[in-house]
């Protein structure tokens, strides 16, 4: 039977526990016990807990109809006319159809004030917003913002369709508990066919964002609502004044919700699709901003959650500190890892490196696992599971790089200040500020 | 130099350089046959009103040494162009009236009124090119406050009760379209469609209950913290502080910028950017659709060759628009028609009696001319799908009436089948209605039938 076993097994087989987790440190206390120890504890607790859940989802189901509030749905961006009309389609098969549709058009320079007009002429849409004058995501979320009747704010973006239930049930986590200050909905990736990358995006996306959520939300520590879905309150939007300056305004803002002492809930049934970069390229233009946000707003801006002071909240720290430990502090050990490794074992790494793989590769089928558990579109993403054993080199080569690159140029260089993503007027001053 | 010379049954008569002009200083003082006497005419001090009744009524006259004569006004003003005045004099000394009038006086010798046309429009017509053969004129527009239209059209003004109107600018539209007229453009009108007055006011009025109590604010955009609202917010005394972050706005453009602009209407508290615009007609106070109203173009006009020919050489009734119109016949012709083909269909039936009415809502929504434009399409339209020896009438916008001749029933049904597919077309590619627009009917012509049981 041994002689079955590759050698690099047998070789680990016959070194024994202590010497295997004197080589695999990183990934056994690190990502075994956060990802796979960690997620199916806490799935068990969700799995076990799901009576109680869904009586109090009927519960607040039906409060939700009884009172029908109106939704204030927003829709900023810069060059999406070409998405709004699709966009209107899908929201008019809501099962909740008390809303109304926001759109604000940050200086397209393409057609989008012809169609946003023609649309808000047609009554498809309620109020269409032209900026003249290009202010940035922030601004165009902010002007929205100003003119919401709603008692709940529903931020989308515009190249997003959603299951017909997705208003609905991003709404009612509001009914379950009153702290809760956001929802954040379930965001995946629609175009997976489309490409390797985007397939990879997308069995990324089920594993952190679909996933990843659910944890962080059960434990208190959810993080981000993302921008492409999210619900809010209005007052305490208001409140907090809105939406600050980005790139990663949405990490921002779920950050100042928890800091003003509500809760953020993660609300997995409601679900959103996007398309994710199809290419390599585009991808790791977009990740590298996104990682700099990490940066900018969790290391340097939103500071003071980590040090005590008269608000200091234990949730909010360990929020913070998960995301900053898990993504930066995270990197720079496992850069140390490998250099442990290079130096004491480099006559080993050809048992090592396979073994590495074979590590990583079964932990990412684990983790499907837990996906294909808690996912509504299970036939579907069956599909994805044999690209799985390449992310390993996802995530742990392409993303980890990128994200070194990313925290090198903003710690070192501030780049996300320059990122035309953002008008250079508001930059400016967000660098001036240090906001 | 010119002279007082005599005193005629209360007529005053002033002669220089062998010429007579008839010096009228009132209405009251007019007389056709002193007119015809007189070479020309020297309007003296009048009010507005007067001098344009006075005109009308020499201009209304048949007789061309009447309505042709050269006018002088004692006044210079730019009534003298409205008007359509021959020149100015001071009554003291001018010589150069006399040679205008000598000018224009050889002129009208040279009209021919010998055949003229019969009906009243193209009477209008042929005067107006007279006119300004006379005077070797262009026939330019005068922007004018008191014109329904905001134009006047010197002499022609005065053929027209109500002067310068849209029937006027048709007349001359006519001129142009026979080649008579030349035609520039010199403006664009709108008119209401109901009382085709020019007067109209725009609004701009909210799209959600069309009231007219509305606000613009701006909008502001503070960089710092990319906050958004309406001034209103931001404004604290003279200065504009932000109310999220507290920071003073100096500088637009550094600060803050104003991205666009809103509108709240403080009747039902709608909040937009496009505010609607609709037309208010103060004259006839109706409120529509700026999409309603008719655009006219205002051109300045000269005669063409062919103009000049018809001038001189007398009117021709062969210029007329030929081709389909001879199909269209007159609610009494037609019924006539149909009478004969009854009284043959006491032997076999040979014809069929077609019947389309178009449905009443897209006849209310457009203006009287509007209504013109579209039996005149619609006749055009069903004239070409018929043949040459079927006959088409109506005799109002919304009910045509055909007759087959020699057609089977099935024949006619298939005709009108089609004429009834392609003027729904049309008309749902510009009306957006969901019920039926047209209906068609045929039946055949039989001996028992009577006319004015179908018309």
């Amino acid at each position: 039977m041994e002689n079955l076993w590759p050698e690099f097994v047998n070789y680990w087989v016959e070194a024994g526990p202590w010497k295997f987790l004197r080589v695999f440190w990183y990934f056994l206390i690190f990502e075994f016990t956060r990802y796979i120890i960690l997620d199916y504890f806490v799935a068990g607790l969700f799995y076990l807990r799901r009576k109680d859940r869904r009586h109090a989802w009927e519960i607040a189901r039906q409060k939700l109809f009884t009172e029908n509030p109106l939704i204030s749905i927003i829709i900023p961006g810069k060059n999406e006319g070409k998405h709004i009309f699709k966009l209107v389609k899908s929201l008019a098969e809501q099962t909740y159809q008390n809303f109304e549709l926001i759109v604000v058009d940050d200086g397209s320079d393409d057609q989008t004030p012809i169609i946003g007009k023609n649309l808000e002429k047609r009554g498809l849409i309620d109020m269409f917003i032209r900026n003249e004058m290009r202010g940035g995501k922030a601004s165009a979320a902010n002007t929205a913002l100003a003119f919401t009747k709603g008692k709940y704010i529903v931020h989308l973006d515009a190249d997003c369709s959603f299951d017909r239930d997705a208003i609905e049930n991003v709404v009612i986590p509001f009914y379950l508990d009153e702290k809760i200050g956001a929802v954040g909905g379930n965001v995946k990736v629609r175009n997976y066919q489309e490409s390797l990358c985007a397939r990879l995006q997308a069995i990324e996306y089920l594993k952190t964002v679909s996933v990843g959520r659910i944890i962080t939300s059960y434990l208190g520590i959810y993080k981000i609502v993302s921008g492409a879905f999210g619900a809010f309150r209005p007052e305490i939007l208001k409140a907090i004044g809105g939406w600050d300056i980005g790139p990663g305004l949405d990490g921002d803002i779920t950050v100042k919700i928890r800091k003003s002492g509500y809760k953020i809930h993660f609300e997995p049934t409601a679900v959103c699709l996007t398309n994710a970069p199809a290419k390599f390229k585009v991808l790791t233009k977009q990740r590298l901003r996104w990682d700099k946000s990490i940066i900018r707003f969790r290391v340097r801006k939103h500071k003071d959650v980590y040090f005590p002071h008269a608000n200091f909240n234990w949730l909010n720290f360990i929020s913070l500190f998960e995301n900053v430990f898990y993504n930066v502090v995270l990197d720079i050990t496992w850069i140390i890892y490998t250099v442990d490794v290079v130096l004491h074992y480099w006559s080993l790494m050809g048992f090592i490196i396979p073994m590495n793989f074979v590590l990583y590769i079964t932990v990412s089928y684990v983790q499907m696992l837990s996906v294909y558990l808690f996912s509504e579109r299970r036939q579907e993403e069956k599909k994805l599971w044999n690209v799985l054993p390449l992310m390993t080199i996802y995530t742990g080569l392409y993303l980890r790089t990128v994200r070194t690159i990313a925290y090198f140029k903003e710690f070192v260089l501030k780049e996300s200040y320059d990122d035309p993503w953002n008008p250079q007027k508001s930059s400016r001053m967000a660098k001036r500020f240090g906001l | 130099m010119l002279q007082v010379l005599h005193q005629t049954e209360g007529r005053r008569y002033i002669e220089s350089q062998g010429l007579r002009f008839l010096f009228l200083s009132g209405v009251a003082d007019y007389e056709a046959a002193s007119v015809k006497d007189s070479d020309a005419i020297i309007i003296g001090e009048m009010d507005r009103m007067e001098i344009s009744q006075l005109l009308n009524v020499i201009r209304r006259e048949r007789d061309k040494s009447v309505y042709l004569k050269p006018i002088f006004s004692v006044h210079q003003n730019k009534l003298q162009n409205q008007e359509g005045f021959d020149g100015f004099t001071d009554l003291t000394s001018n010589e150069s009236i006399a040679q205008v009038t000598q000018k224009i006086l050889a002129r009208i010798e040279k009209v021919n009124t010998s055949i003229v046309p019969h009906d009243y429009e193209r009477q209008v017509l042929f005067k107006q090119m007279a006119f300004l053969y006379t005077r070797d004129l262009l026939l330019d527009p005068v922007s004018s406050r008191f014109s329904k239209i905001g134009y006047t059209f010197p002499f022609m003004d005065s053929l027209l009760s109500g002067g310068s109107s849209l029937e006027l600018l048709k007349i001359l539209n006519t001129g142009v379209e026979k080649g008579l007229l030349t035609a520039r453009l010199r403006d664009r009108i709108h008119t209401c469609n109901n009382c085709h007055g020019n007067y109209i006011n725009f609004r701009e009025v909210c799209p959600k209950c069309s009231s007219v109590n509305i606000e613009s604010k701006d909008l502001v955009h503070h960089f710092k913290c990319a906050h958004v609202d309406v001034i209103d917010s931001f404004k604290d005394g003279d200065e504009l502080i932000c109310p999220k972050c507290d920071n003073k706005l100096r500088h637009i453009g550094i600060d803050y910028d104003k991205p666009s602009t809103m509108h709240e209407c403080h009747d039902c508290h709608h909040q937009f950017q496009e505010s609607g615009m609709v037309a208010f007609c103060i004259d006839c106070g109706k409120e529509e659709d700026t999409a309603n109203l008719l655009e006219n173009e205002i051109r300045s006009h000269a005669l063409t060759e062919r103009g000049e020919h018809l001038v001189l050489n007398g009117w021709e009734e062969k210029v007329q628009e030929g081709g389909q119109e001879a199909k269209h016949l007159s609610p009494d012709l037609f019924k006539m028609m149909l009478n004969l083909e009854i009284q043959r269909a006491t032997t076999e039936t040979r014809s069929v009696f077609g019947r389309f009415e178009i449905s009443e809502i897209i006849v209310s929504v457009l203006g009287e001319d509007g209504r013109e434009q579209f039996q005149k399409e619609i006749l055009g339209i069903i004239g070409s799908y018929i043949d040459r020896t079927d006959l088409v009438s109506t005799k109002s916008a919304d009910e045509y009436l055909l007759l087959f001749h020699d057609k089977t029933l099935e024949e006619a049904r298939e005709k009108c089948e089609l004429i009834e597919h392609n003027l729904t077309k049309l008309i749902a590619d510009n009306i957006n209605a969901e019920q039926d627009l047209i209906t068609g009917t045929v039946q055949p012509v039989v001996s028992d039938l009577r006319p004015q049981d179908l018309m």
